[in-house]
Parts: structure tokens; C-alpha cells; sequence
């Protein structure tokens, strides 16, 4: 069932005129209006728009009035200067106040250092590299090539062994992609991630799949930017595998988890490596809707460069509390997924040739007939040289009492 | 290569406007896409049926602005494939976008009025509340996106959309449509 009163006033929308339609488009889509950042301090209309907001402006006023007239009972009587008295020499007109000082919105905060002119045009073209086909908007990745100090002292970019580690989470989309770029001499050694969402964990493995480095991340400079970051460090040119775990605090109701995993390169030079990630998701609030209500769960599986060759992929659905794997719950799926007779849902994976492909594939869940409990969502990818067969990554999510 | 050049050469009809307009625009049309559609062979093949329409339309069409006329042409396509397509599977946020919008404009086929009075009221918006309104009903920006774009929270900008919506939904009512 669509929206047809929607697209019925969309109609009386899609002759809005060129110039407007041009002006309102975003600068990653060739907008040439460029975005400025509006300051962070809240408008002054959006605090008379609270009722608390109203409440303290009459109450400063009411102490105000009162002062006066406190004020006024303990002066001597005065005769009112008539109009056009100049004020006596002492008495200047009051300077209102300055109010707080914002930093330009490029300013660089003390922790941070912009990257130079040099530096950052080859990241720049690092980045655009790859940008056709990710779908990145150039000006968050400029904006994210910042040198920045860690915790550890190191200037990030300088680590030990010169390599590097660059990764920038596409901000506005869902589900986010984290776009990974490894360089050798790099830049910068950390991974943005989107305001609102925390890195909860990272796993480096070998190709055998050995762990090879885990921690959990560290907490960006900025805490007003929400930034989260994590350092990876001391990796040797060749294949790794990374997983990514990020959570979306929201709420009780818009807890979202997200699992990347990513094949990265690390190569001699400083060029983009060759990327391979996916990632399941399940957004509650997203998928609760109307009156055929549902748990959607969707997977975004990406892969890019030379090593792609995946011939297919698997849903896998348990529940946790009693490890069986699920099948009597009422799920329709995508045209492309069949569900087997063990429960797994199969995927026809559409891409297989060295192009860049992003494949959105997704499943449902009755909300009424799919019982409270913990379940686990496993994607198993399939590349065509099968060096990826690892149940990662996985979504755990849980249904509570139905509302 | 200029939107003139671009043009000329639907005139001269020389195959490679098409070459050109998607160097040119092509990135924009597929984003513009896939907004819509969150497939990307569906965005493919509407990005494909809008320069085929482009295509029949120029000549006799001269576009004022080529990309504009572009995005217009994606987004329709994109729409009504959209409608075709997704009886189950649903863009959520596009749905929310239009449930939206159906708040404060009325339900009208080819209206030159009510276009006419859209267009005035947009223009005599702030700026930023013009790009806000345009970028989430026009182009189907998530909140988020803009947001980020704006510098703003995700609570600002839905407030200003609102407040934006309010205003027209009045200002439309005023002038004799009902919503």
C-alpha cells in the first residue's frame, strides 16, 4: 500500500522551479550551493518554542521588575532628567555582553591540526578514487583528513612503521558503509564514525584467521563531534580481516547494531586498496510501520577492486535461547533469496566481475508472530576463492514483549 | 563540457550528449536514484530511462538549466518505478517524506495555480528553510544527511520542516485550498 495522497502532493511539488531545485541539492550531488554550517547554539526561536523556555524569560523578567522596584524604594527622590538631558559623563551606554565565541567552522581545534595543502590533496585523490562508485560525499571525507593526537602521544599518521589507516563511515545513510583505505606513509590511522554511533569493538585476523589485534575504541577529541575512533597499528603489507562493531544508542526502541567485516590490503604504496565489507542490520525503529508491522532486517554487502569475485551469500537466523535455527516464523524476503529446507536463507548474489557492487538485500519478520527472544543473524558471504568462509559477520537483536 | 555544449549536441543529435550528460551528471542522477529506489539496479536502469527521455525530449526541449531538468526527470522516473516496483518492500524514509508532505500541500494533478503559489512561498523562505524543505520533499535527503550538511542536530532540522510545513499548510489554506 503506498503513499498516494503523498505522491499526489509530490505531483503539485515536481514543478518546483530549476533555480530552487539546483540551490537545495547537497554539494556531494553537485549542489553548487555550498552548505554553511549553522552555528551549534540553539536559534532563539527553538528556545521560545519550549514552554520552559517561555517560563524563564517571564521569570527573569518578573525578577527583574521586582529588583527595579526594590531598588527604586531605597533611592532618594530624583527628579526625572527631561527628555534631551544628556546623561551624566560617568554613566556609558552598557556594551552588550559578547556571547560565547564559536570557532570558525574550519578552525581546527587544538588537538587537531588540518593536513597540508600537499597531504591533503593526495588523500583527496585517494579518496575520489574511489568515490564514483561509493557514493561518498567528497566534502565529509575532505573534512575527515585531519591529522589528530592520540592518547598514546603519537601523532597518528606517524605511527612506528608508517602504515597507516583511514576509514570514513558514510554519515546520513543507512545502513552506514564504512569505507576502508589503507596507506602506506598514511595520513591519518583512524576510523570516523558517524555522530551517534560508538565503535564498540574491532577484531584484526590474518587470513587464517588468527586474531591478530582486537581493543575497543577510542574515544574521539571531540565529544561534542561524537567522534569515535580507533588506531590500528604496526600491519604488514599484505591481507587482513577486519570486523567492526558499532551501536547506535538511541533509545531502548532505536538501538541499532551494526557488524562490518572487511577484507583490507595493506599495500607498498599509497594508493586505495582493495576493499570487501558487508554488514547485516536491524533498525527497530525503522521497520515498525503501519499496519503490516514487521522487523526488517537488511543486509548491505559491498565489495570493490581486483580480489571481488563473490558467487553468493547466506542468511542464517537462530535464536540464541534455544540455538535452533529459525524457521516457522512467517518471513518474506527479497526476490532473489529462497529459503532452504534447513532454515537458511539463500541469496543469488548478483554481481561477479571486478566492478565495484552494492547489493541491499533484506528479510522480514512477522511482528506478531515472531515470539520475544534473542536471535542471531549470520551473513555468510561466499567469495569465488573461498578465503572468506567465517560466520561473521552477525547481528544479535531481541525482540521484547510486543506493544 | 558546458550544459550548452551538452545541449547542442542533443540538437546536433550526436550519441555523445549521452556520454556527456553522464560524465557530467551521472553521479548526481544515480544518487538521485537511488534515494528513491535503495536498489541499485533499479537506480541503473531509471538513470538509463532518464537519459532516454532526455534524449526525446531535446530537441524540441531546450532546458534552462540541464541539471535541474535532469534530476526532475530521475525523480519522476524514479517515483513511478518506485510505485511500480514496491508493493512490500518499502523506502521508509521516502514514505515518511511523502506522508510529510501530503500534511501541507494538497492532493492536485497539474495545478499551475497551486504551483505558482508554492513557488512564491518558497522564495520568500530563509534560505536555509528553502534548501531544508527542498532537499527532504524534493530530493528525498534523510534528516540525517542534512543535518550533517547543515551543521545542525537531527531535532533542528525536523523542528525548522515542520515549522516550514506549518507555514504552507496556513498559507495555502489561506488562499483557498483545503489539506
Amino acid at each position: 500500500m503506498t503513499n498516494e495522497k503523498g505522491f499526489a502532493a509530490y505531483t503539485a511539488l515536481k514543478s518546483v522551479a530549476d533555480d530552487l531545485v539546483m540551490d537545495a541539492l547537497l554539494p556531494a550531488d553537485g549542489g553548487s550551493a555550498v552548505v554553511a554550517p549553522i552555528s551549534k547554539r540553539r536559534p532563539v526561536y527553538e528556545f521560545f518554542s519550549h514552554g520552559w523556555g517561555v517560563a524563564v524569560i517571564c521569570a527573569l523578567v518578573a525578577i527583574a521588575v521586582m529588583g527595579g522596584i526594590i531598588w527604586a524604594g531605597q533611592q532618594p527622590d530624583i527628579e526625572t532628567p527631561p527628555v534631551g538631558m544628556p546623561i551624566s559623563p560617568g554613566e556609558t551606554k552598557k556594551e552588550t555582553p559578547e556571547t560565547e565565541q564559536m570557532p570558525a567552522p574550519d578552525e581546527p581545534s587544538e588537538n587537531e591540526t588540518d593536513v597540508s595543502d600537499t597531504q591533503e590533496s593526495e588523500v583527496n585523490a585517494v579518496v575520489l578514487h574511489g568515490l564514483e562508485r561509493k557514493y561518498i560525499p567528497p566534502k565529509f571525507l575532505c573534512n575527515s583528513t585531519t591529522l589528530t593526537e592520540g592518547e598514546d602521544g603519537l601523532r597518528h599518521g606517524e605511527t612506528a612503521d608508517g602504515l597507516g589507516f583511514e576509514g570514513v563511515m558514510q554519515s546520513g545513510e543507512t545502513p552506514l558503509l564504512p569505507t576502508v583505505i589503507w596507506v602506506k606513509d598514511g595520513i591519518s590511522d583512524y576510523l570516523d564514525v558517524a555522530e551517534g554511533y560508538t565503535v564498540k569493538e574491532f577484531k584484526v585476523y590474518d587470513m587464517d584467521m588468527q586474531l591478530v589485534e582486537s581493543g575497543s575504541a577510542v574515544q574521539g577529541l571531540d565529544s561534542e563531534e561524537a567522534v569515535n575512533r580507533f588506531i590500528i597499528k604496526k600491519l604488514p603489507v599484505g591481507k587482513w580481516y577486519m570486523s567492526l562493531r558499532v551501536e547506535h544508542d538511541g533509545g531502548e526502541m532505536h538501538h541499532c547494531v551494526y557488524e562490518y567485516a572487511f577484507i583490507a590490503e595493506v599495500h607498498e604504496s599509497a594508493t586505495v586498496a582493495v576493499t570487501r565489507h558487508c554488514s547485516v542490520s536491524l533498525d527497530r525503529e525503522r521497520y515498525v510501520w503501519g499496519e503490516d508491522r514487521q522487523y526488517l532486517v537488511t543486509l548491505t554487502a559491498s565489495a570493490s577492486g581486483e580480489a571481488l569475485d563473490i558467487t553468493g551469500g547466506r542468511w542464517k537466523l537462530i535464536n540464541l535461547e534455544t540455538d535452533e535455527i529459525v524457521t516457522s516464523m512467517q518471513m518474506s524476503m527479497d526476490p532473489m533469496c529462497s529459503i532452504t529446507a534447513n532454515g537458511t536463507l539463500s541469496i543469488v548474489w548478483p554481481y561477479s566481475s571486478e566492478e565495484y557492487a552494492r547489493y541491499t538485500t533484506w528479510m522480514s519478520l512477522a511482528w506478531e508472530e515472531t515470539p520475544p527472544g534473542k536471535y542471531r543473524l549470520i551473513w555468510l558471504l561466499e567469495p569465488a576463492g573461498g578465503d572468506l568462509a567465517v560466520q561473521d559477520p552477525y547481528c544479535d537483536f531481541y525482540i521484547d514483549a510486543h506493544t | 563540457m558546458t550544459d550548452q555544449e551538452i545541449i547542442s549536441l542533443y540538437f546536433a543529435r550526436d550519441e555523445q550528449a549521452i556520454a556527456e550528460t553522464s560524465r557530467v551528471y551521472g553521479s548526481m542522477c544515480m544518487s538521485t536514484a537511488m534515494r528513491v529506489l535503495d536498489s541499485r539496479p533499479d537506480a541503473e536502469e531509471c538513470v538509463s530511462d532518464a537519459y532516454l527521455k532526455a534524449w526525446n525530449s531535446i530537441p524540441p526541449e531546450k532546458p534552462r538549466v540541464l541539471g535541474a531538468f535532469l534530476c526532475r526527470i530521475t525523480r519522476n522516473l524514479a517515483i513511478t518505478r518506485y510505485r511500480a516496483l514496491h508493493r512490500h518492500k518499502r523506502n521508509r524514509d521516502l514514505e515518511l517524506s511523502l506522508s510529510e508532505l501530503a500534511e501541507c500541500i494538497p492532493a492536485a494533478e497539474e495545478d499551475d495555480t497551486l504551483r505558482d503559489l508554492i513557488d512564491r512561498f518558497l522564495r520568500g523562505l530563509e534560505d536555509t528553510d528553502r534548501r531544508l524543505f527542498l532537499g527532504r520533499y524534493f530530493h528525498s535527503y534523510t534528516v540525517r544527511r542534512m543535518a550533517k550538511a547543515y551543521g545542525m542536530t537531527e531535532n533542528a532540522v525536523s523542528l525548522r520542516l515542520y515549522k516550514t510545513r506549518e507555514k504552507l499548510r496556513a498559507y495555502l489554506e489561506k488562499e483557498g485550498y483545503s489539506i
